[in-house]
């Protein structure tokens, strides 16, 4: 078993120009997604927080926080582009394992870029690197990690974003192993932490401890052989074996999961995007509240959405029942849904109360069945597999929504390079210091 | 909320928040954590020319001059209290020379040595207050360690950085001043970043380990302070650090006895004959016949020490010139 050494080689002969067209816009949408969404919550209380808080670290060089005037050393900004691209709920999900790979791996190959120098193809590069191997060892993790309790972003992207930060920095293949190494006995963070800055803390940690690990690595420290595969490896201890192995390796390089990576229409759970579908189209046209509603999930979606009443935004993006309010009502679930006025506003109290979770095992875990009854007793019955997924237009307009509040007259300006895959770092943060 | 949920991280809290300030460390209980600081001190300064030791410094150099961060015991380097308590806690473990509770296979030592150096200096602690946080901190690992039971260790996880993440983060948030509310936050924000698979046994990867533990304790007290919320059920909920990290637990344990039934008082490998030889061996080499004898006195000093000044320079390795 060779997994690390074969994901290593994999992650520095990957050449940007020899990826397909599907590949390099898949990269495009994860980057461009998740430096949109570090802007857009530039100035979220868990942001702020953490920025002050890290403001008393000190390191060899630092970096400009996007969407905002303060800079903070390298792997210290990692941490705090990991919160702010999270901390919505807003980013993007592979839906196979769960992860969240955008905002850790692009937080880590930010400060490491800005340490080189490097843009363009070269970042693009690193990321597509970084991605591919977050979902890799997120595929050989479930759905044992994943029924254990952990959170699959936390255990899956410190691996990735050091493989991204490594890149960057030069490391060669036995290198970037011992930068693996290092990252990989970091995996942390639990499914308790929902509802809480606490979550967001784990991609942000994810990209800072990547990126410490490839610095660390480049000083000349070691790592085990196979921190992923081996006996007390990542694999045997978050999902109890590593017999996932041979299923992460299959198709390297030529099949890419990131192409599977979906940016998220809405900024909440995942597993709860399908009742949002179901709530926004009940709504639309229908006058009155539901009398009652019985959303018939997977029994994850308890588990992870089961808080039936949250107390602050960041509970309500785990509330399955303030989803389908939310849906029914406003029609939508962006940011603004998720806000503290919203989460106790009368009506959506009025509506979440009137929705019942059941848990059943044949619903698919993205799925619902919905049972919507009105006041005269009617019952509209609406099902969902899979949650709708945004288009590309639908990308950019959600990018240039979440800019616009902090860049404004040069939002557009930001998401184009955002999403190129050849702009250089300097223009990109340049475009992401809001106006003063 | 299921009823059946204790509240371990608040009872955690409130419990070494009250023997913090009501020095409610019996005589016994603060003797046998100055021996746990004077074996990890020296284990400290004995490894702290290690080229692990060096690629952590070089990799956190500050940008700002002399006189702004935390002295590396051992070095003559500053760094900020994230990297200080990082560099120390990947020290003190390194030779893998430290103290043992062989009951958890735990090396409590390091990863609370870290977090007391870094916040102790930065926050002036008296010696008193740094072997009170120290032993609360190196408590909270034990009764953790116990309470994960031995599947956990024999699973595969280090031990080590998983509950010493945890004692650290209590010897810093108390060394910090933090109130029990934001120190039971730093608990939650502690259970994210837990560390250490065994795997790494044999590189580096095992003193970063404790040293990480350390690290992660600095910084969970930041962020907390800083107002970063975390679950309150980061340990015993449906899905917290007893449920994910060990297929077996007793999570009783944390709290049962807690400032009357010392579990620190069951690390005694060493006579003090035996402790004070090693120590000597360790740091001659550092700092020379004289200046061993003088850090030696140093940590004997500490319980009436106002600060850690002394302790920090009887340590700092310039004075092998003699």
């Amino acid at each position: 078993m060779t997994l690390t050494a074969d994901l290593c080689e994999f992650a520095l002969d990957l050449r940007w120009e020899e990826l397909g067209a599907d590949t390099r816009a898949a990269v495009a949408n994860t980057t461009g997604n998740a430096l949109c969404l570090m802007v857009g919550a530039a100035r979220h209380p868990a942001v702020d927080a953490a920025a002050a808080a890290l403001g008393v670290l000190d390191g060899p060089d630092t970096v400009p926080l996007l969407g905002r005037t303060d800079r903070l050393p390298a792997m210290w900004a990692a941490l705090v582009h990991g919160i702010a691209g999270h901390v919505e709920d807003f980013d993007d999900t592979h839906p196979a394992t769960i992860i969240h790979p955008g905002p850790p791996v692009v937080a880590a190959a930010l400060s490491a870029a800005a340490r080189t120098g490097a843009g363009g193809a070269d970042l693009r590069a690193a990321i597509a690197a970084g991605v591919e191997v977050s979902l890799r060892v997120g595929t050989a993790l479930v759905p044992e990690a994943l029924e254990r309790g952990w959170h699959m972003t936390g255990i899956a992207t410190p691996v990735g974003a050091a493989v991204a930060a490594g890149r960057l920095l030069g490391l060669d293949a036995s290198r970037l192993r011992c930068a693996i190494g290092l990252a990989a006995t970091q995996s942390a963070g639990l499914i308790e932490a929902l509802g809480t800055m606490a979550k967001s803390l784990q991609p942000g940690k994810a990209a800072a401890v990547g990126f410490e690990a490839a610095v660390l690595a480049a000083e000349g420290l070691d790592g085990p052989d196979a921190p992923i595969e081996g006996r007390r490896g990542l694999l045997a201890l978050h999902a109890g074996s590593p017999s996932g192995a041979a299923v992460a390796i299959g198709g390297l390089g030529s099949r890419w999961e990131l192409e599977r990576n979906e940016i998220k229409p809405y900024a909440c759970g995942v597993v709860s995007h399908s009742i949002i579908d179901v709530a926004a189209a009940a709504g639309r046209g229908s006058a009155g509240i539901p009398a009652s509603v019985r959303l018939t999930v997977h029994p994850f979606v308890l588990v992870a959405m089961g808080r039936t009443a949250p107390s602050s935004g960041l509970e309500a993006k785990f509330s399955a029942t303030h989803c389908f309010a939310a849906g029914y009502l406003r029609g939508q679930a962006g940011p603004a849904e998720f806000a503290d006025e919203v989460v106790h506003d009368p009506a959506i109290v009025a509506l979440r109360s009137r929705c019942e979770l059941v848990a059943d095992g044949s619903v698919p875990r993205y799925g619902v069945r919905a049972e919507i009854t009105d006041g005269s007793g009617s019952v509209r019955h609406e099902q969902r597999d899979r949650p709708a997924v945004l288009d590309a237009d639908g990308v950019r307009r959600k990018a240039l929504a979440l800019v616009e509040p902090v860049l404004g007259a040069r939002a557009a300006e930001f998401v184009a390079l955002a999403f190129a895959p050849d702009a250089a770092m300097a223009d990109m943060v340049a475009a992401a210091t809001p106006p003063a | 909320m299921d009823p059946a949920i204790r509240n371990t991280s608040s009872g955690l809290a409130t419990a070494v928040d009250a023997l913090y300030r009501d020095d409610g460390l019996p005589p016994l209980a603060q003797d046998e954590t100055v021996r746990t600081l004077f074996n990890v001190v020296h284990t400290t300064v004995g490894a702290a020319g290690h080229k692990i030791v060096d690629g952590v410094v070089k990799a956190h150099r500050m940008a700002s001059g002399a006189g702004r961060g935390v002295p590396v015991l051992g070095r003559r380097d500053e760094l900020d209290v994230y990297a200080a308590a990082l560099a120390v806690g990947t020290a003190a473990h390194l030779d893998d020379y430290d103290d043992t509770d062989l009951a958890t296979v735990i090396h409590p030592g390091a990863a609370c040595l870290g977090a007391a150096l870094a916040l102790g200096w930065t926050h002036e602690a008296d010696g008193a207050g740094i072997v009170r946080a120290v032993g609360l901190g190196v408590e909270t690992q034990l009764r953790l360690g116990l309470a994960l039971t031995d599947a956990h260790y024999d699973a595969g996880w280090h031990i080590t950085g998983t509950c010493g993440v945890v004692g650290a983060t209590v010897t810093a948030g108390l060394l910090a001043g933090l109130d029990v509310e934001s120190l039971t936050r730093a608990i939650g924000l502690a259970v994210s970043q837990t560390v250490g698979h065994r795997e790494g046994f044999g590189s580096a990867v095992k003193p970063i380990n404790a040293g990480k533990a350390a690290g992660n304790g600095v910084l969970s007290v930041l962020l907390a302070r800083a107002g970063l919320t975390a679950p309150l059920t980061s340990l015993d909920g449906p899905t917290g650090f007893f449920a994910v990290l060990t297929p077996r637990s007793e999570p009783d344990i944390v709290l049962d006895g807690l400032g009357t039934r010392w579990r620190l008082l069951d690390t005694r490998p060493l006579t003090p004959a035996e402790l004070t030889d090693k120590g000597r061996r360790l740091v001659e080499p550092v700092l020379g016949v004289d200046g061993a004898a003088d850090l030696s006195s140093a940590v004997h000093a500490l319980q009436e020490a106002p600060n850690l000044q002394a302790l920090v320079d009887a340590a700092t390795p310039e004075r092998i010139t003699s």
